[in-house]
């Protein structure tokens, strides 16, 4: 199935395939059509950057961004706009996963004009966060009338926008909705791990896995387990998640692994490091060895970096020295890593495992974690 | 015209009771279960088939329509009547629409797509988005496959309307109609694919 998949997605696209998305978004822009057609068209949008990533640049140009948050705010109410009694044509879910088709398809690239649009004043962002809180307001008797492809596609989102200026304060201030979200999930597409509690467990790990203790939010091992199911199938490329690149967007192993509240948890997990170690992508046959070299590097310093803030934890060091394939791999990056963040990285991991192996380890009192520079300088934080 | 369950699937596959049936189904307040599971995938079948963008139109909005009503009634869900709709080969078919594959074929003969080709390819999503709020994987079980599945066909289905597939095309006569004595399917989208 990755196979049809991809040499459908591969395939070069006709130019009337533009003219068609260019049009569907002209209808968008200037014409009152009925709802069934509206959500159509927004559905249609959503399938266009799936079939031909390369173009992701032709909704930016066009606005489909801030056309979204019109129109999603034309719907009504953000109560009414998630309840499929309400907002039966389910335009506010086409809308949203069309915003998110266009951000996925810029996954992995240096600039993002797509996020600075969507967390612009009263746009997808704020609608976003709007839509997760007014699913926890409904409350459990509200679940059996929520769209789950409009909870889930907002939450999805909200992971994407973390990083963008003013968006943690407002993930933080949303930590109550959030936690219903991961309570109450609702299945969309269990099998692409599309539920609104996976997809909420994702929102926090951006937001609250770096915190120590009192935290607005606290990590469970289902959550841990969810995340690196996740994770891993989209670093080894497995089913659907070949279509979509590891990236900043959608991988967060890094933020959970610096909290120490949350490193038990990571290794509860037996497949947490064997992840790891496949995402360092040293296999030259491994799946994702013909991706974009800026992915790879990105992906091989995030997975490093993990690796490394999991050595300085003591029940960490030895499961790490346990598995024996974690140190050839670190050494093999050390060596020759496709960043000097990642060599370092590494470098970094394997003298905190040998000062365990030779009893060397040093004690001191509160949590260590690894700690980088502006300059990419690796030094261990004691 | 007659819309009884029996009757209907026939009446909108035929082109000479066809506008009547859509009419006749149109002005229904609620169309009963069974005439909608009858109708649901008659109406794929002309959407797919026809030449025409209004009925085009017209056939994927009332499907939308009758998912709409199911999922209203929540017992039974929409899967069920999704799964008549695009069970086996009219997924494809619905996907790569003569009114679109035509309108491809023109575009590269210099004729640009038009609105009118972008309203047809947005409304062909309709029925999808009406049924899909209480989640995708039991709708595409009914329809026995899973939600790979359908990316997969549709992926497949969009190189359909590109002028090699379409030249290997022939005339499509009335209907996919592959549960329908006496109409002949053209269009096996899963033969074209191969």
């Amino acid at each position: 199935m990755r196979t049809q998949v991809s040499a459908a997605i591969g395939e070069p696209a006709p130019s009337s395939d533009r003219e068609l998305l260019v049009n569907l978004i002209e209808l968008l822009q200037s014409e009152a059509l009925p709802e069934q057609v509206l959500s159509g068209a927004w559905r249609a949008v959503w399938f266009w950057p799936v079939s031909a990533p390369a173009r992701q640049s032709t909704p930016m140009e066009m606005g489909v961004i801030e056309l979204a948050a019109a129109h999603f705010r034309a719907i009504g109410s953000t109560a009414d706009a998630i309840r499929v009694s309400r907002c039966r044509e389910g335009r506010g879910f086409s809308v949203l996963h069309a915003v998110y088709a266009v951000t996925r398809a810029s996954g992995g690239e240096a600039a993002r004009p797509d996020l600075d649009a969507c967390v612009a004043t009263g746009g997808v962002f704020d609608i976003c966060i709007e839509v997760v809180t007014a699913f926890a307001s409904a409350g459990v008797a509200g679940l059996r009338d929520t769209n789950r492809g409009t909870i889930t596609t907002a939450l999805m989102l909200l992971s994407i926008c973390h990083m963008q200026p003013g968006c943690e304060a407002k993930l933080r201030g949303a930590a109550k909705a959030l936690t219903f979200a991961m309570q109450h999930s609702l299945e969309f597409i269990e099998a692409f791990g599309y539920t609104s509690g996976a997809c909420a467990a994702k929102v926090c790990c951006c937001v609250f896995g770096r915190d120590e203790q009192g935290s607005e939010f606290t990590f469970t091992q289902e959550h841990i387990d969810v995340l690196t199911v996740d994770w891993s199938q989209t670093v080894a490329g497995e089913g659907f998640r070949a279509t979509k690149k590891p990236t900043s967007d959608n991988i967060f192993a890094v933020q959970l692994s610096v909290s120490d509240v949350n490193k038990p948890l990571l290794l509860a997990n037996k497949d947490f490091i064997p992840y790891c170690v496949d995402a360092l992508l040293l296999d030259p046959e491994h799946l994702r060895a013909g991706m974009k070299e800026e992915l790879k590097a990105w992906c091989q310093t995030h997975h490093a970096e993990a690796l490394a803030q999991l050595a300085l934890f003591e029940p960490a060091r030895e499961a790490l020295l346990q598995d024996g394939s974690v140190v050839p791999a670190l050494e093999a990056v050390a060596a020759a890593g496709l960043t000097e963040q990642a060599r370092e990285l590494a470098a970094a991991a394997l003298m905190a495992l040998s000062d365990r192996k030779a009893g060397t380890t040093t004690e001191t009192e509160g949590p260590k974690h690894v700690m980088l520079s502006c300059e990419y300088t690796v030094c261990l934080h004691l | 015209m007659a819309t009884a369950a029996a009757a209907v699937a026939g009446n909108l596959c035929a082109e000479p009771t066809r506008s009547a049936t859509l009419d006749a189904l149109d002005a229904m307040s609620a169309v009963p279960g069974d005439v909608a599971l009858a109708a649901a995938p008659a109406l794929v079948d002309v959407a797919a088939c026809t030449e025409d963008h209004a009925e085009h139109e017209r056939a994927t909005l009332l499907l939308a329509r009758l998912l709409i009503e199911a999922v209203a009634e929540a017992v039974p869900e929409p899967a069920p009547l999704y799964g008549a709709a695009f069970a086996g080969e009219r997924l494809a078919a619905f996907h790569a629409p003569r009114v679109m594959a035509e309108a491809t074929q023109l575009s590269r003969a210099g004729q640009p797509l038009t609105r009118k080709d972008a309203r047809s390819y947005a409304s062909l999503w309709a029925p999808l988005n009406s049924a899909i709020g209480h989640g995708w994987t039991g709708l595409e079980e009914a329809a026995g496959r899973d939600v790979m599945g359908f990316m997969n066909t549709v992926s497949q289905s969009r190189r359909l309307s590109c002028p090699r597939f379409l030249t290997r095309l022939s005339r499509p006569s009335w209907c996919l109609g592959c549960a329908h004595a006496g109409l002949r399917c053209d269009r096996r989208a899963s033969t074209i694919i191969r």
